[in-house]
């Protein structure tokens, strides 16, 4: 069966599924809200599904055969990539890379509270790697935003670089190096505890942490603020856009930060909402606080965090929301981008 | 012949060392680093922590133990610890 809507999928099969791994995929299906029409790319084919899901033929056959929209031949199927990344996300099978991203942060969610805020001292690597199909083009230029730990308490050393850096602009650092680059920096976080006191502002963060299901989406629909409230879906981008929104309705001042998440499978482009509180600037995480509601190891007291407190696995970046905090130019276009994240060397008190 | 219970946990890890690094290796020894020698990322590291977890029936492994673990040999005695049997010899072949 090949579906190419917007429509729930169905799970069939789902009381057949005897297999445990094959459950946690099809209750995954169930609940997946598909990527709407007008933003799907359905250019993924079955080796790179396997691939992104790390799942066997078993599981797409099952996924496929209870409703997972793609289009294209039985056999020959192309498929949305945030439907893949969301099926992944939700399935227990514990090795599907979103998953795995997803379980970190659970996990330090479900730490001690006192690991949320104190110091930490970790060596960061960021590489990255030009994605273009046809290899990077001549001209080549990386551009990555000013980092603003100061924002959480914290400091990092000027970028080591596998190349040489160019220098400093307005905008950021820039190198230039074909094809791929790691850039290296010593960072130091830390955190702090702190609440949100605005009633409106908390009533708003609880519904929508609530209320809303947390999945990957591509970005060009995470910015239309009108259009997520009916989607159901959001990621770290659109939710802090959509409680800004909302809570500008209450005449409140908000601003949407970006920045890496620090944890051992690190992710590049997190964002967030500090909203203006008794005077001063208090960051409400919103995409954390679902990440951790939503895993197996739910931890309220995080989601409480959430509101209004520094987490010390966070490095704010100068950068718009719209805007990527890393950028790779070459043959004069922007490029897509693949960028991990990792740390290592952790000191912590 | 009997197998200690320390011996049946570094067999066991280290197969399963074998089976999930990244390079095509045959054999461990305790003193190889899993990053530098057996080829574990970051990736990799938090897939294989998983995987010890189920295998040795082990609470979750915090960020910052995986972070302490270098080598086969510590990580050998890290599951030692956690599962309450000693490991002995674990540095040696």
């Amino acid at each position: 069966m090949h579906t190419q809507s917007d429509e729930q999928p169905g799970a069939t099969a789902l009381a057949n599924a005897g297999d445990e791994d094959l459950r946690g995929w099809l209750d995954s299906l169930t609940q997946l809200i598909p990527t709407p029409s007008g933003f799907r790319e359905e250019t993924i084919d079955r080796r790179t599904a396997l691939e992104m899901l790390r799942c066997d033929e078993t599981v797409i056959n099952a996924l496929v055969e209870n409703g997972l929209p793609c289009s294209g031949a039985a056999g020959d199927e192309r498929f949305d990539r945030w439907d893949l990344f969301n099926v992944a996300l939700y399935s227990r099978s514990r090795r599907s890379i979103p998953e795995l991203s997803a379980l970190v942060v659970a996990r330090a969610a479900a730490e001690k509270p006192s690991t949320w805020v104190e110091r930490r001292e970790v060596r960061l690597t960021l590489s990255l790697h030009c994605t273009h199909p046809a290899g990077c083009a001549d001209r080549p230029e990386w551009l990555v935003r000013p980092p603003e730990p100061e924002r959480f308490g914290g400091c990092i050393t000027p970028w080591r670089a596998s190349t040489s850096l160019e220098g400093t602009t307005a905008v950021g650092t820039i190198t230039h190096a074909r094809t791929a680059i790691e850039l290296g920096a010593t960072v130091v976080t830390s955190g702090s505890q702190e609440t949100v006191n605005a009633a409106p502002v908390r009533s708003l963060y609880w519904e929508i942490v609530h209320g809303m299901r947390f999945q990957v989406l591509p970005h060009a629909l995470a910015l239309q603020t009108d259009r997520i409230a009916d989607h159901g879906a959001v990621d770290c981008t659109a939710v802090a856009m959509l409680l800004g929104a909302r809570c500008e309705q209450a005449g409140l001042e908000t601003r949407v930060v970006k920045g890496l998440l620090l944890t051992m499978l690190g992710i590049d482009n997190h964002a967030w909402l500090e909203v203006k509180d008794d005077g001063e600037w208090k960051p409400i995480d919103c995409s954390l606080a679902m990440i951790s509601l939503g895993s197996t190891i739910p931890n309220p007291a995080f989601a409480q965090f959430c509101l209004g407190s520094r987490f010390n696995r966070v490095l704010p970046f100068a950068c718009p929301p719209e805007e990527p905090i890393i950028q790779h130019i070459c043959g004069g276009e922007r490029r897509p981008v693949d960028v991990r994240v990792s740390i290592s060397g952790l000191h912590s008190n | 012949m009997t197998v200690s219970p320390e011996a049946r946990i570094r067999d066991t890890l280290r197969s399963l060392l074998v089976q999930m690094s990244p390079k095509d290796i045959q054999s461990v020894s305790a003193d190889d680093r899993l990053v530098e020698d057996l080829g574990y990322d970051s990736l990799t590291l938090i897939e294989l922590a998983v995987a010890i977890e189920d295998r040795f029936d082990l609470p979750a492994i915090s960020e910052e133990e995986a972070m302490r673990i270098r080598t086969v040999g510590d990580l050998e005695q890290f599951i030692a610890n956690s599962s309450g049997s000693a490991v002995t010899g674990a540095h040696s072949e």
